[in-house]
């Protein structure tokens, strides 16, 4: 029997398996095996302010049998079904060290938000991760407040001006507003004076430092901010006055003697207060006064009179106070009842109640209290404000 | 012995030149043990062992005609029952660590790859050496092996294979599906003629596969036998 066909058979055999041999039944299948990337930041179900995003995705890298390159694709969608896709990004290489991340694009407030990952091999989309969500807040715009008093230019006396804005205007639903409010001798307000951030109150919101203003040109500023959503607004722009020495005895209300802001200073003042006795002590120099005979005893004699100046609920109220003798300088009315023996039933300044720390004003003038009689130079020292 | 050579090209290349009587003279009992393995050509079968990571079944077919002094062409086939290699084994074991991590639950691994080799090549008998009546040869064959990749995966105790996506399972190559891989297979054995036209064949194949990302060596233990024609 001839071999040949043996022969033939052996020879299709082999080259039909060589032709075959490097063939794989393997359509759609990537050429190592791997999972899903887990879900690293943000953990499931954080709350985010709207102003901070752009928000970062960040995965830990799949877990996979080879050393095939790897990309990710991201989807963020508002439905866990991800029919809604808000933001998706293909092609996202490798991550170093583990992880991967991506930032995405800015989102709508007051939205839930879905996120998942998928890895990619050879072409191959592989199962999507788990989702997670996070919560993005409504956008909250805070305006900068209106800055009122002291306004643009104006000359303030007082050594501690109270500070008042128009509370701010506003979008989004904010927590509970507070206002900044910064004084500095600079328009930069590279340093500053004085600065307290205070709660809002209703309409109006105000503050008074707990430190002395410089005698100089000043410029204060304010700005609103909601501390638990970390929302601020601008500040508004800047307003300058000057801080004066003294009171501005044409504001005050007279309310015992005449107006005396146009009368003559000569003389210039110090003074102490003891607030557990009231006595005022008031030192002078500059130009003498004459004695008279007091009015209420005339075997007394009298130089002029003490002169007490209070601000109530933002008005100044003044008066005429104590008399006092040639060379005397200390006059004692009381502690607590300072203002009231001063100024008996007067109001509202006899029912003025400072506390410790709290500053009024002071001067010395010609009689006074009981002016036009008796009168006589009709001259006054200067104003200093003294603290209880 | 016949030839498909002519049989003056014969006589010219073998050592001893034969009379046309010996060249068609059929052995006699006493001559059993020193004659040919085979005279023309032959078919046989054979089972064993096929080793890799695991040990599993064997069984081969085999064919064969002697075309020139000692050496025959030959085809096979062989259907190793598991061929699954330790790098396998542990990319599985790498996908039950990440679903036992992720679902917090306990998870297995197992594959299992049989596969079914076709091949041809020569063989070359030593019919001059006896070794207790045995004649021993070496083979090399060329083919294809397809494989078929079995990966099993069990989370909780249940079977999870077919739902791997659920738990963000993405099946690779190397872990799943068939291929058709280059392969070579080297030998040695010996065979031994027994009564009438039959032959007992005892052998050591390696089976080398070319597989994916790596050479997949089985070896293979085989006993069988067939008939000579």
């Amino acid at each position: 029997m001839k071999v040949k066909p043996s022969i033939l058979l052996a020879g299709v055999l082999g080259v039909t398996s060589m032709l075959y041999a490097c063939t794989s039944s393997n359509p759609n299948r990537p050429s190592m095996t791997f999972g899903a990337p887990l879900l690293q930041q943000p953990a499931n179900g954080v709350i985010y302010n709207f102003n901070q995003q752009p928000l970062t995705l960040t995965i830990t890298n799949s877990v996979r049998t080879g050393s095939d390159p790897v990309t990710y694709s991201v989807q963020v969608a508002t439905d866990s079904a991800f029919t809604n896709k808000v933001f998706s990004r293909d092609g996202i290489a490798e991550g170093a060290n583990g992880t991967t991340s991506v930032t995405i694009d800015m989102l709508a407030g007051n939205q839930n938000y879905y996120w998942r990952w998928n890895a990619n091999v050879g072409g191959v989309a592989g199962a999507p991760s788990s989702s997670q969500s996070f919560f993005v807040k409504p956008n909250i715009v805070l305006n900068a407040p209106q800055l009122l008093t002291p306004a643009s230019g104006a000359t303030v006396n007082a050594v501690r001006p109270t500070f008042t804005v128009i509370d701010s205007t506003f979008t989004g639903q904010p927590a509970a507003i507070s206002y900044e409010f910064q004084v500095s001798t600079s328009s930069s307000f590279q340093s500053l004076v004085a600065s307290a951030t205070v709660a809002q109150t209703s309409g109006q919101t105000s503050w008074t430092p707990s430190v002395d203003m410089p005698v100089a040109t000043l410029y204060w500023r304010a700005r609103a901010r909601d501390l638990t959503n970390n929302v601020d607004s601008g500040f508004a722009s800047a307003s300058q006055f000057d801080r004066k020495a003294g009171l501005d005895l044409n504001s005050v209300v007279y309310q015992l003697g005449p107006n005396i802001a146009n009368w003559p200073e000569t003389r210039q003042i110090t003074a102490t207060f003891d607030s557990s006795i009231g006595q005022l002590c008031i030192f002078w120099t500059g130009e003498d006064w004459p004695a008279i005979p007091f009015p209420f005893d005339e075997t007394a004699t009298i130089e002029g009179n003490q002169w007490n100046f209070v601000q109530i609920n933002g008005t100044w109220y003044g008066g005429a106070s104590s008399w006092y003798r040639p060379n005397q300088n200390c006059k004692t009315e009381g502690g607590d009842t300072y203002f009231s023996d001063s100024f008996m039933g007067i109001q509202p300044i006899s029912s003025a109640h400072l506390n410790p720390g709290d500053q009024f004003a002071v001067a010395i003038s010609t009689p006074a209290r009981t002016w036009p009689d008796p009168q006589t130079l009709n001259h006054r020292s200067n104003v200093i404000f003294v603290t209880w | 012995m016949k030839h498909w050579l002519p049989a003056a090209l014969v006589s010219a290349l073998t050592l001893v030149p034969m009379s046309a009587a010996a060249q068609t003279a059929a052995p006699s009992q006493a001559q059993q043990a020193s004659s040919p393995s085979m005279n023309l050509w032959y078919v046989g079968a054979n089972t064993g062992i096929a080793a890799v990571e695991r040990v599993g079944g064997v069984f081969g077919a085999e064919a064969g005609a002697r075309v020139w002094k000692n050496l025959d062409i030959v085809a096979e086939l062989a259907w190793m029952q598991d061929v699954v290699t330790r790098r396998t084994l542990n990319n599985a074991s790498t996908i039950a660590n990440y679903l036992q991590t992720t679902q917090g639950k306990t998870a297995t691994s197992d594959v299992e790859v049989p596969a079914f080799y076709v091949g041809a090549g020569a063989r070359w008998v030593f019919e001059k050496t006896s070794l207790g009546g045995f004649k021993p040869y070496a083979i090399v064959t060329f083919g294809s092996t397809h494989t078929n990749i079995k990966s099993t995966f069990t989370l909780g105790g249940a079977d999870v294979t077919n739902s791997l996506p659920q738990y963000g399972v993405t099946l690779g190559s190397d872990l799943a599906g068939t291929s058709n891989n280059f392969t070579v297979s080297p030998g040695l054995g010996v065979v031994r003629a027994l009564k009438s036209s039959w032959y007992t064949d005892i052998g050591v194949r390696l089976v080398s596969i070319a597989t994916q990302d790596q050479q997949t060596n089985v070896v293979r233990l085989v006993l069988g036998g067939g008939y000579k024609f």
